[in-house]
């Protein structure tokens, strides 16, 4: 299959996600903390997803999860990219004394165990979503910003960058003009993957019950059927499923549209060979884009 | 012709008179038993309490006994002490014990081991037990007179001290505890008197006991339990179903009640045990210092709605007795629910919504509460998330906080809260000393009336006036309640039948405790075990099988009759025809 068709099937699915997110209140059939059934009601053709243990509608909190989830992902990718750019950026370009700095900084933060760190700091600060995605964002940026260093140590010795710095550019403007778009494809893939982990580091936080207990998330809803038995009962196929599979699709739709961009921006993997070729490359890591994904 | 009808009635006589099926059971004896418990206890020591969830004096008390049998009994039962005498003012009690006890490791039980334990508990490091020899009552002294009777000595008069006190308080050997430093720190299995020994325990994974054959009752039922720690609901009961486990301490969700019901060889039987769920308020964060504001709060719960939706039905509402409906201390009283009364006393209060947002301003703040809650327990936080829906009608705002549990009681022993979530337990809401204790060192109640009642009640010498006193004290919780009592919920247990069914329901404790596994404990407490009400129901299927017989017998005679006239009739128009 090639980049850009897995591209367009990952936008088409976060398009979706992102309708149902946005218009959720137009979409849900019910409020969905109001308690609109009996509980444990199974799915009828007025709760298609049945109901939860206090009679919260499931299809209902299902759609306005998808809010949360996304503004999770979203909000602390780009709060993640940002840092782990500026860190990456400077530290490749710089390098001396701000380089060890820098990276022995991001050798601790790599070394921090993440689930029961956040446990701890979401407990300390209060259980509200500005804070995890504080929290989460501070944690994972050091990835990003470790790998995209190991590119700039290569760009910055490319021909056009020594050109510029022999004509007398300052730092800045080699940064931002001449690294950055170099780096850019790793960066779209650092992107989506920093998503990712977010929306699955939301997701265990709440599946665990310690984020903020009435938002309603995919995690939370995942909580509330575990510890209400509903894996030992039919209830799994309803209340179960549905979020872990939104989970999913959102990663996963994340993970396309990752690698479509990557496609576009980086020529060594455009498809313009012959189409044998395209599907050998396709699925051989690229040496720039295919690493940082893994 | 007569020889057939001989034959039939013969035959009929046969059916009827054949016995039923079934007759009483004796006591297992079973090997091994297999129980999950949903969290580790420490070493099992008088000194290792953990709160809720998980049980824990039922697991100490496997190895360890009391004087007397359980503070819950409605009479106190003897059972390492033979006999106890007060004198006339209840200040003074001789207490015999019971000759030819042991310890686990061969040495002998005498009255010095008693005496030790008490002054130990109340010299020694605070735990779960130890104000019940300091405080409430205050033991002044237990002194050995000889080897089989200790003589206690209350500063002021205990009438409880047998159905209560001494049935508390579990009895450690002098031999070892003599020696040890810090009780809090002291990792070694125990040694005690009881049905069973601890030989292995591995933390935050398992427990094992073995049978203690020398036991002063005889050996208990089972040889050895197998206690895997098991903190997640589902993986407990999946292990229940699927018979690698024999049955599950946590009490069944009403949701699994079903499912659980028609599993095969599983049983569920209604324990008795005391809980509840309450909410401890500090009152010394304003607005909830105002005695009024309280009270409002209290009316505007509707605890019906928690019970029907929370635990589907599987329970009752909160009393503001704070106490368990089926303690024999308990005072009925009922709570109001009356949001519009609710709402006047907090207009008549001064506390009105000032600025029209629909929250209810109190010195130009605006009202808003914040609960803390276990993460860990769906039913309290579902609890929380309708309670605050229901005080939003009276416009304040509950804001609330779920914390793992760690987090959670640092915040309430730092009185770091406005409201907390808790799981009250048997000790807590079944022993009235308990209660007088918890008044002041849980529950911070403050109340002109209540001190005059309390000081009454530590003078009084019979347990009459003490039950008497503390139904007023009860009264008092009406209007000024000590806490938010939100409901009591029922307390089902599964187990598997095919693997043991002695167990004992005792009032207080649920099924699993050491009398499920000591023959003579049903008798001694007048209760039944599950085998012998399950025989009911068999006998009962016995009666119907009898019913059956019968009128298959009869359908037999007459369609005998029925032949035998066709024949006779035949054979005359045969007779006829010739």
């Amino acid at each position: 299959m090639s980049g850009a068709l897995l591209g367009r099937i990952g936008a088409a699915t976060l398009t979706l996600f992102v309708v149902a997110a946005v218009f959720a209140p137009v979409l849900a059939p019910y409020d969905p903390t109001l308690r609109t059934a009996q509980p444990f009601e199974s799915p009828s053709l007025a709760h298609p997803l049945g109901a939860n243990d206090v009679g919260q509608d499931i299809l209902s909190e299902l759609i306005f999860a998808s809010r949360l989830s996304l503004t999770v992902g979203i909000v602390t990718a780009c709060l993640a990219t940002v840092l782990g750019v500026t860190v990456g950026v400077v530290s490749g370009y710089l390098r001396g004394p701000v380089d060890g700095v820098l990276m022995r900084g991001v050798d601790v933060i790599l070394s921090l165990p993440f689930l029961p760190l956040m446990i701890v700091l979401t407990a300390f600060l209060g259980q509200n979503t500005t804070n995890l995605i504080l929290v989460i964002g501070l944690l994972i940026w050091a990835r990003p910003a470790r790998l995209l260093r190991s590119q700039v140590l290569s760009v910055r010795e490319s021909g056009h960058v020594q050109a510029a710095r022999a004509m007398g550019a300052t730092h800045g403007y080699i940064m931002v003009r001449h690294i950055l778009p170099r780096i850019t494809p790793l960066v779209a893939a650092q992107f989506v993957r920093t998503a990712n982990v977010s929306i699955m580091l939301e997701a265990s936080l709440a599946f665990l019950g310690l984020s903020d207990p009435f938002q309603k998330s995919w995690g939370a809803i995942l909580f509330y059927a575990n510890a209400r038995s509903a894996f030992l009962a039919d209830a799994w196929l309803w209340w179960v499923l549905p979020p872990g599979l939104c989970i999913a699709a959102v990663v996963v739709s994340f993970a396309f549209l990752g690698y479509a961009l990557e496609e576009r921006v980086d020529p060594r993997l455009r498809s313009t060979r012959p189409e044998g070729e395209t599907l050998k490359d396709a699925e051989t890591p690229a040496p720039v884009g295919g690493g940082a994904l893994q | 012709m007569r020889p057939v009808l001989v034959g039939v009635l013969g035959l009929l006589m046969l059916i009827v008179l054949s016995p039923a099926t079934g007759g009483a059971q004796q006591t297992q004896e079973v090997e091994r038993l297999t129980i999950a418990t949903e969290a580790d206890k420490g070493n099992l020591t008088p000194y290792s309490f953990r709160p809720p969830p998980g049980l824990h004096s039922e697991l100490t008390n496997l190895i360890h006994d009391t004087l007397f049998l359980d503070p819950y009994t409605e009479e106190p039962i003897p059972w390492l002490a033979t006999e106890a005498t007060p004198n006339s003012d209840a200040t003074t009690w001789t207490v015999t014990l019971r000759d030819g006890v042991t310890w686990h490791d061969g040495e002998e039980f005498t009255a010095e081991d008693v005496a030790f334990t008490y002054e130990y508990y109340k010299e020694g490091p605070a735990n779960r037990y130890s104000h019940h020899a300091s405080e409430v009552p205050v033991i002044e002294s237990a002194e050995a007179l000889d080897a089989s009777t200790v003589e206690f000595t209350c500063e002021q008069p205990c009438p409880t001290l047998d159905l209560i006190t001494l049935a508390d308080l579990p009895i450690l050997p002098k031999h070892i505890w003599e020696n040890v430093d810090d009780p809090q720190t002291y990792t070694d299995l125990p040694v005690g008197t009881g049905p069973y020994k601890l030989v292995e325990y591995v933390e935050d994974q398992s427990y094992r006991f073995e049978a203690n054959e020398d036991y002063f009752l005889g050996p208990p039922t089972v040889q050895e339990i197998e206690m895997p720690i098991v903190p997640d609901p589902s993986s407990m009961f999946l292990a229940l179903e699927s018979g690698q486990v024999d049955t599950v301490t946590r009490n069944v969700p009403p949701e699994l009640e079903e499912r659980l019901g028609e599993t095969e060889n599983v049983e569920l039987v209604e324990g008795n045990r005391f809980s509840s769920i309450f909410y401890r308020f500090n009152a010394e964060r304003p607005p909830l210092d105002q005695q009024e504001f309280r009270r409002a709060l209290d009316m505007a719960i509707d605890r019906q709605e928690l019970v029907d939706t929370v635990l589907l039905g599987s329970g009752r509402v909160g009393s503001p007795s704070f106490m368990h409906p089926d303690s024999e201390w308990y005072r009925p009283e009922d709570a109001t629910f009356d949001p519009e009364q609710a709402q006047t006393i907090l207009d008549e209060a001064g506390i009105t919504d000032t600025d029209g947002d629909g929250i209810r301003e109190s010195d130009g703040e605006p009202v808003s509460l914040s609960v803390i809650v276990p993460a860990n327990d769906p039913q309290q936080i579902r609890t929380a998330e309708l309670i605050t829906q229901q005080l939003e009608e009276i416009g304040v705002e509950l804001q609330v906080e779920s914390l793992d549990p760690g987090t959670l009681s640092q915040r309430q022993n730092a009185r770091d809260f406005e409201l907390a979530s808790f799981q009250g337990v048997p000790h807590l809401l079944g022993d009235p000393t308990q209660m007088i204790e918890s008044l002041e060192s849980l529950l911070f109640y403050s109340n002109p009336e209540y001190e005059e009642l309390k000081s009454e009640w530590f003078q009084a010498s019979t347990v009459e006036q003490q039950s008497e006193l503390l139904s007023e004290i009860q009264a008092l919780f009406v209007d000024d309640p000590p806490a938010f009592t939100l409901y009591y919920p029922d307390t089902k247990y599964a187990y598997n039948s095919s693997a043991y069914d002695g167990w004992l329901p005792a009032e207080g404790h649920g099924i699993h405790h050491k009398w499920s596994l000591i023959p003579e404990a049903s008798e001694m407490m007048g209760i039944e075990r599950v085998s012998q009400s399950s025989t009911l129901e068999e006998n009962a299927s016995g009666g119907r099988a009898a019913v059956y017989a019968l009128v298959g017998a009869g359908v037999i005679a007459l369609l005998a009759l029925a032949v035998l006239l066709w024949r006779r009739s035949a054979r005359k128009t045969d007779d006829d025809q010739i």
